[in-house]
């Protein structure tokens, strides 16, 4: 199958590539019968190689800006340049086309000419994601910001539907102008990254606990496959249907997207799921001694359903306890006056200490839901460390409730054993927090390191391999794999599932054009 | 290069893109050249990694550089929402030093350059032009200077001669220097850090002459080159520098300037980046403006801290024209959705920038300075 696509590709390129790629086989077929001309036969092939793939680059730009139109197409090399960097801090290549494309079709027919060249494509949000983009050299990079409209708000099917280049905060900001917001508030860079980035990174939103993940308040997506073809899923696929159920129509297709990083297809529309704005929000904030009576009071809370949002920070605390819990609840006023009631009792019966809840209202108050908030401190001078630049290499991934309380335990002895290290680079915990699923907690691993001194930063990555061996042990699960060394760690524990996904990446892009090596695939 | 000052900063940015958007007020953009352009490495974050680039060697100055280094109004926008707090204006004010200092000049800018150095304005114009506006006294003993900056001198006369009456109907005790010159602020924002000095030396001096406490500019850009910048350069000022908003701001306080005569207009108010976000004034044009009778304001959803830039800073109308103009046609836009018949400023640059793009689209809005709107109420 590979091969017939080859050669169809060779037949789909310009007429002087196929007149050189004709004269190079008939001449290198007829010198190998009769062995004549052995060096000028390898100068020609050569010189026809050479000239095949400058002819290909020369028609692949005039191609994608013909797609695109010259003002959103670029070959610049510091536009290229700035691509290379995402919020990860391992770099990546340095793409060599970017491209804006305006609509769904732009993108379609972008994949089209990459399948016919044979060359990779990376999708780009905002690159706001703290693991590698993956990004190689030698690629066409499609930077989706260009397609963030609002396409419709559906108050009767409880939707909204979006282009993939669409940033969350604005999102829920417009919808807020007409009373509805979305289920969930979306992920930690809310301000600033994409719908489509976050969903096929499978990013954990604010709102977690009562909403679930990014992925389950999506109703249908629209995505361009690696072969250029354009598929609705859900309730969408019919022709005559609109996008409002997931379930539907067969397998959940959406899943398949989601978390994917954009190696099965090119998310370019999604359906997400709104809800009118709570009539009441109320915020608790608790401190406790004890870290397993904090997750047990979680537990109970998950059990109720009482609560819109749960956290459990635990280092770096504004106050003397071993951790503090965040709740967050929302809904009808009579509704949040039960829940509360059903909060207080569980929380104060198991020894929670009810402290202030300002940085709990901060943080899910202020726009851009900030998590310094979490720890009682204005993002202006959470973030803005004086002195030198940190590095912060975060562990992540879903636990069930009980590994989380072990996990907690391991962590905070696998510090003390590496104080030694600790204190000769001054490394710090940033936070240990846990975000509460419906089922089960995400857990983010902050710790921080000198970007700058050399020996810090490679103690850095050691811990963090470290703390991601130790998190699968205890049975995590990652909710973003992303590329480089931690996603193939991650994977090679996942071996039937990775073989599956292989297969799966084989059948839908069997030429890896679409980010190639992401997801180890 | 001036640039090295900043290494530990550049390595702060963590790319969030927070300098992008103003998400929490809907779908806006923060940065008007991205908003334009919409490659990354039009904005501060893509600046930054090109910075951090050089820094590493592993991009040389060159003028593709310079073209990315220059398309940038100076708005501070980009600072305003930084995550880190980084000072993103200071950073990029190194960079366009360091790119002058490889001879890297864009030719527009070097033709501002030339025109300031032969006539002191970077219109090219005359210096005796600057006050053929003015038939008054210039150049006496007096309390306070009023220092009428080259665009609204040379170019917004109307500007000049209201603020001129303003003051001469409010007693003011004031006088127009004779011999004043460019403040060599739009020259230090494309980097010609020391032309820039040696203007700054030569207005104080011209001011010191006339013992003058006070200094009030209606550009706010030679306010902030007066307030933020000559003190960096040269060390602290012998005299106070006021933006006219502030002190008509203090006369109607006093009751010594009194809006008598109607406006029944809408007015909306455009706040320029130099006196909004780089100084923090934002509320005296607009109590100036809720003092006229029957004048309504209303807000656009950008404004104060979060303004968008009317595209005129930075040396963009020279370089980019074009990008200059279509930023500016955005600003109107979003002025027009408001209702708004009238859009007031307080800048020189941000008016003659609307005018220009006005004239280029379809939007027919009044665009009048506070000043204009205050002398109308006084006839």
């Amino acid at each position: 199958m590979r091969y017939v696509t080859k050669i169809r590709a060779i037949f789909n390129q310009s007429f002087w590539i196929k007149v050189i790629q004709a004269l190079s086989i008939i001449f290198v077929t007829y010198c190998a019968c009769t062995k004549f001309l052995e060096k000028p036969l390898l100068i020609f092939v050569i010189f026809s190689f050479k000239e095949d793939t400058k002819l290909a680059k020369k028609r692949l730009k005039e191609q994608l800006t013909t797609i695109v139109g010259s003002e959103n197409f670029s070959d610049n090399f510091l536009d290229r340049l700035t691509y290379s960097k995402s919020s990860s801090f391992e770099e990546a290549g340095v793409p060599s086309y970017v491209v804006r494309p305006r609509n769904t079709e732009q993108v379609a027919e972008i994949l089209k000419i990459a399948n016919e060249y044979e060359t990779p494509v990376y999708v780009w949000g905002r690159g706001t994601i703290f693991i590698a983009s993956g990004v190689q050299e030698n690629c066409v990079l499609i930077d989706m910001t260009g397609m963030n409209n609002i396409l419709n708000i559906d108050e009767e099917t409880m939707s909204v539907t979006v282009e993939a280049g669409a940033i969350w905060d604005a999102l829920n900001t417009e919808l807020k102008k007409k009373k509805w917001e979305l289920s969930i508030q979306g992920p930690g860079s809310l301000v600033s990254c994409t719908v489509g980035g976050s969903l096929a990174a499978s990013m954990v939103p604010h709102g977690l606990t009562g909403e679930g993940t990014t992925g389950e308040n999506v109703l249908n997506l629209e995505v361009v496959l690696p072969s250029g073809e354009i598929i609705k899923t859900g309730s969408a696929a019919n022709p005559q249907g609109i996008p409002f159920e997931r379930y539907c129509n067969g397998p959940d297709v959406a899943g398949l997207f989601i978390g994917s990083c954009g190696t099965l297809g090119i998310i370019t529309k999604a359906t997400l799921k709104i809800q009118r704005m709570p009539e009441a929000e109320e915020f608790l904030c608790y401190s406790f001694d004890d870290l397993r009576k904090a997750f047990k009071i979680a537990l109970k809370l998950l059990q109720r359903r009482c609560t819109r949002f749960l956290v459990v920070c635990q280092g770096d605390l504004p106050v003397k306890a071993v951790a503090l819990m965040h709740i967050i609840t929302t809904g009808g006023k009579e509704e949040v006056e039960i829940k509360i009631k059903t909060i207080k009792s569980i929380c104060e019966t198991y020894g929670g200490r009810k402290i202030d809840n300002t940085g709990t209202r901060n943080y899910w108050k202020t726009h851009n839901v900030m998590y310094s908030w979490l720890r009682w401190k204005d993002p202006k001078t959470y973030y803005a460390r004086k002195g030198i630049p940190y590095f912060c290499p975060e562990i992540f991934g879903f636990l069930p409730l009980p590994k989380l309380v072990d996990i907690s335990e391991a962590f905070w002895n696998y510090w003390s054993e590496h104080e030694t290290q600790i204190k000769k680079h001054n490394a710090l915990v940033k936070g240990f927090d846990v975000y509460f699923s419906k089922n089960g907690g995400y857990l983010w691993i902050d710790t921080l390191y000198s970007y700058v001194d050399k020996e810090a930063f490679e103690f850095g990555l050691q811990v963090q391999k470290d703390l991601y061996e130790m998190l699968l042990d205890y049975g995590g699960a990652p909710g973003t794999v992303g590329s480089g060394e931690i996603a193939e760690r991650i994977m090679s524990r996942l071996v039937g599932y990775h073989d599956f996904l292989r297969k799966l990446k084989k059948a839908i892009d069997p030429n890896r054009i679409l980010n190639p090596n992401v997801l180890d695939l | 290069m001036l640039l090295e000052k900043y290494t530990n900063d550049l390595y702060k940015c963590i790319r969030c893109g927070f300098c992008f958007d103003l998400s929490w007020l809907g779908q806006y953009r923060m940065c008007p050249i991205n908003e334009i352009k919409g490659f990354q490495s039009y904005s501060a974050k893509g600046k930054l990694i090109l910075a951090i680039a050089l820094l590493e060697g592993k991009v040389e100055f060159n003028e593709d550089l310079s073209k990315h280094v220059f398309m940038c109004t100076d708005c501070g926008a980009c600072e305003q929402n930084c995550f880190f707090s980084l000072e993103l204006s200071n950073i990029f004010d190194a960079l366009k030093a360091d790119v002058v200092a490889h001879g890297l000049t864009m030719k527009e800018h070097a033709s501002m350059l030339e025109k300031t150095r032969k006539y002191d304005n970077i219109f090219g114009q005359p210096h005796e032009k600057r006050l053929h506006w003015l038939s008054g006294e210039i150049n006496k003993k007096a309390e306070a200077v009023y220092f009428v900056g080259c665009t609204t001198a040379l170019a917004r006369t109307r500007i000049a001669k209201a603020n001129y009456e303003i003051m001469k109907h409010s007693d003011l005790d004031f006088t127009i220097l004779k011999n004043e010159k460019c403040c060599g602020f739009p020259l230090l924002s494309i980097g010609q850090v020391e032309t820039a000095k040696k203007l700054a030396e030569y207005n104080i001096q011209e001011i010191e002459k006339i013992g003058a406490q006070r200094v009030v500019f209606s550009c706010p850009g030679c306010y902030r080159m007066f307030k933020k910048e000559y003190p960096k350069l040269v060390g602290r000022l012998p005299f106070e520098a006021v933006h006219t908003t502030e002190i008509y701001e203090e006369l109607m306080d006093n009751e010594d300037l009194v809006p008598k005569k109607k406006i029944t207009r809408k007015v909306t108010y455009h706040d320029p980046c130099h006196l909004g976000r780089h100084i923090g004034l934002y509320e005296p044009p607009r109590k100036i403006l809720e003092e006229i009778p029957g004048l309504m304001m209303t807000e656009m959803t950008r404004n104060r801290e979060y303004a968008y830039c009317c595209g005129a800073g930075g040396g963009l109308p020279q370089a980019f024209p074009e990008i200059s103009t279509s930023i500016a046609v955005n600003r109107l836009k979003e002025a027009e959705e408001t209702g708004a018949q009238v859009l007031a400023s307080s800048c020189p640059a941000c008016s003659s920038n609307f005018m220009l793009a006005r004239y280029r689209s379809k939007v027919k809005l009044d665009i009048r300075d506070v000043a204009e709107l205050i002398v109308e109420t006084l006839k």
